[in-house]
């Protein structure tokens, strides 16, 4: 089941991904332009160098987060073999 | 040296409440390479010279070749302590600190060669460090190879302390000593003052030092993990 759901949304993000609107793909100038104009967003300060940030700090959060549960699985091994 | 044993996390559950107290160097790790990537991305770059932004590699490429030869070094610490204990566990340790020391040196070739591709032209031009950095991995490899080679534990563990001994001091002139006799496109070659690299810009420092510290003791963490795997596994 957790297979089963993990695929579908796995997927769902893969069509996300590849259907996006033609409006945003049209040519490098409307894209500058989509970028300037577009919605004030405080990550698009500096070129964007915000959303770089957040994306790397996401991807650490994301390998800390895998690790200590990681580490905490060992500790219950241990636990359970020692009593 | 009876101290060191007690490094394996075997608290039983009553002494766990205090958390914060045993993990704090885990969660340490995570808020320095926090602030690696937040501080290292929005700083201005002191002199914009040839390397320009790709400066900012210096808190992310080099630190991965500080932590190889600190992971290293414990791990030769343990293979020394293992060599007078032989107690299993101390082999462990030093197997997985040479493990994350490899990890580590394999990214940081890695991502030097792709800085090497934007600011030398190549990826792999035979740099005396390049080659220097390819070959302590190498010799690592070869102490892995060596340890799948050997069945019997207590034997692996005597043989391959032995090597690793031998693999750590030639890590020095490898990466150190010749390049730094030979014309080298890396800081720290000939003509250049040795240990160039403590003598970066003071406000490279303050982010490059705290990156050093939260990247290998990530390695530790990862070090660790496979260390009490590895005994867990032995006991099964």
């Amino acid at each position: 089941m957790k297979k089963v759901s993990t695929f579908l949304i796995s997927i769902g993000l893969f069509l996300t991904a590849i259907a996006q609107p033609d409006s945003t793909i049209k040519s490098t100038a409307a894209m500058k332009e989509n970028w300037d104009s577009g919605v004030v967003n405080s990550l698009k300060q500096n070129g964007g160098i915000y959303a770089v940030i957040v994306v790397i700090a996401i991807i650490l959060g994301g390998i800390f987060w895998y690790i200590a549960r990681l580490d905490k699985k060992i500790s219950r091994l241990e636990n359970r073999q020692k009593s | 040296l009876e101290l060191v044993t007690d490094i394996p996390n075997f608290a039983p559950p009553q002494i766990r409440q205090n958390t914060m107290q045993k993990h704090w160097w885990k969660i340490l790790s995570f808020v320095l390479l926090l602030f690696t990537v937040i501080a290292g991305f929005l700083k201005q770059i002191p002199s914009f010279g040839q390397n320009a932004e790709t400066t900012r590699n210096v808190f992310f490429h080099v630190p991965m070749w500080f932590g190889m030869i600190i992971l290293y070094s414990v791990s030769l610490v343990y293979s020394l302590i293992y060599l007078r204990s032989l107690k299993p566990q101390h082999d462990h340790y030093a197997s997985a600190f040479a493990h994350a020391g490899t990890l580590f040196g394999v990214l940081g070739l890695i991502t030097g060669m792709v800085w090497a591709r934007t600011a030398w032209g190549h990826y792999w031009q035979n740099d005396p460090k390049q080659v220097g950095a390819a070959l302590t991995v190498l010799m690592y490899l070869a102490y892995f190879v060596l340890r799948r080679s050997v069945n019997d534990g207590d034997k692996r563990g005597r043989i391959t302390s032995v090597y690793n001994v031998f693999a750590y001091f030639m890590m020095f002139p490898a990466i150190y000593i010749i390049p730094g006799l030979m014309t080298s496109s890396h800081p720290g070659g000939q003509g250049d003052e040795p240990l160039m690299v403590f003598k970066m810009d003071p406000s490279l420092r303050l982010i490059f030092y705290p990156a050093v510290l939260g990247w290998t003791l990530l390695g530790v963490w990862m070090a660790t993990l496979r260390a009490r795997f590895s005994r867990l596994n032995d006991d099964i």
